[in-house]
């Protein structure tokens, strides 16, 4: 058993030693107090010693020998798996441009809705949607009315069908970045945790 | 094989040209770079056929992961963490433990005069005594200080972990060394 007073020695040199330690990785001298105890402490003066150790430093540092050269069998690999870069800007790009269309689609849908369905009941409006205001004072109004009635019925239908599409786009649109956002923070949590994996990798897993 | 170091602006700018798709340029950042993660690699798992599956794989994945580098830290760094990543991997699943090196010279040739020991034999014989005595951070710390040259900064990257926590596990790293009989007779 260690006597306190050992056990307070024991700290001071660790203490030492970790010092000596992080000024030798920065470069720089050694304080007054250091330079005190190294002259009357040999484990720290020993320590210190190994750490300026030629030999340690020579073999520590020494290249491995080489080997087959790998380049060619990583690159061939690579092409082989036929990944695209930087997976992750084509992505978000695609997405963002998938929105983008998605809502100005949705919104000229709209404003081409907005516009056609006050022509439904009253007749005075219609005037000045048909920009026809000048010749609809002279035409029969019935002819008119029906024409216009053909006129919003196609116009509703076609707009109905965009309509859809559009509404069923964005959906896709939605499904597309959920998916890919919960993947993303999957992925992020992973990486804390380990060992970073590959897009393909982290799909094959979630599939699994 | 080995090609010189390249220049950080230069990796940076290759890093660059394969994000914008010339894949072909990734061949410079493999023989700039695979010399140095295949040693650590061989040394962590003494394999060679390991080693060279692990380093492949460790390329493959830092392709596929170069659009989350961060340009403002070494790559050499951003490397040697997907390195350790994947090596820690390895022996996750493979559910073993490190083995000695069967193709590097045993302890034994301590015995031989000190003459006829190659620097390289020294060498191996020092990072198998490394690894039979220090943990995976600390052997980590160490390798990537003295083998490698990284500065304390780029140790935490590399490591994912402060810079505090990177002068601590080289300092038990290097406390160990300096205690280890068969370590001291090979820097003596």
């Amino acid at each position: 058993m260690k006597t306190d007073n050992q056990l307070t020695e024991a700290s001071y040199c660790e203490t030492i030693q970790v010092s000596l330690s992080d000024k030798l990785d920065a470069s720089q001298p050694h304080s007054t107090l250091e330079i005190e105890h190294l002259s009357n402490c040999s484990e720290c003066t020993d320590f210190m010693n190994f750490l300026k150790n030629d030999n340690f430093l020579n073999i520590a540092s020494t290249p491995m020998n080489s080997e087959n050269d790998l380049t060619d069998s990583i690159m061939q690999r690579l092409h082989a798996s036929d990944k695209v870069i930087s997976p992750k800007p084509t992505q978000w790009r695609k997405i963002i441009s998938m929105g983008s269309l998605a809502a100005a689609a949705a919104v000229m849908i709209s404003l081409t809705l907005n516009q056609q369905q006050p022509i439904s009941d009253d007749s005075s409006d219609t005037a000045t949607i048909t920009d026809t205001s000048a010749s609809v004072a002279t035409l029969d109004e019935e002819i008119l009315k029906q024409d216009l009635q053909q006129k919003y019925q196609a116009i509703s239908s076609v707009a109905g069908e965009k309509w859809s599409n559009v509404s069923a786009n964005i959906i896709n649109a939605k499904d597309y970045l959920s998916e890919k956002t919960e993947m993303l923070s999957d992925k992020l949590l992973f990486r804390k945790d380990g060992a970073p994996q590959s897009m393909n990798e982290h799909v094959n897993t979630s599939k699994v | 094989m080995m090609s010189a170091a390249l220049p950080e602006n230069i990796e940076q700018k290759t890093i660059q040209r394969i994000l914008s798709g010339d894949v072909s340029v990734f061949s410079e950042i493999i023989s700039n770079h695979q010399q140095k993660i295949r040693s650590y690699i061989f040394k962590r798992c003494s394999n060679h056929a390991d080693a060279e599956d692990i380093t492949q794989e460790i390329f493959i994945a830092a392709y596929n992961n170069l659009p989350q580098y961060d340009n403002s830290k070494p790559f050499s760094a951003w490397l040697f963490g997907i390195a350790r990543n994947k090596s820690n991997e390895h022996f996750r699943k493979a559910k073993r433990v490190p083995i000695p090196s069967d193709d590097t010279p045993e302890i034994s040739h301590l015995d031989t005069p000190d003459a006829q020991i190659s620097t390289s034999e020294r060498s191996n014989n020092f990072w198998n005594e490394a690894k039979s005595i220090l943990n995976e951070e600390q052997f980590t710390s160490i390798w990537l200080k003295y083998h490698q040259e990284f500065s304390i900064s780029e140790i935490s990257s590399a490591m994912k972990v402060t810079e505090s926590n990177a002068k601590i596990h080289l300092f038990r790293a290097r406390k160990k060394l300096s205690t280890s009989t068969i370590i001291n007779q090979l820097v003596s």
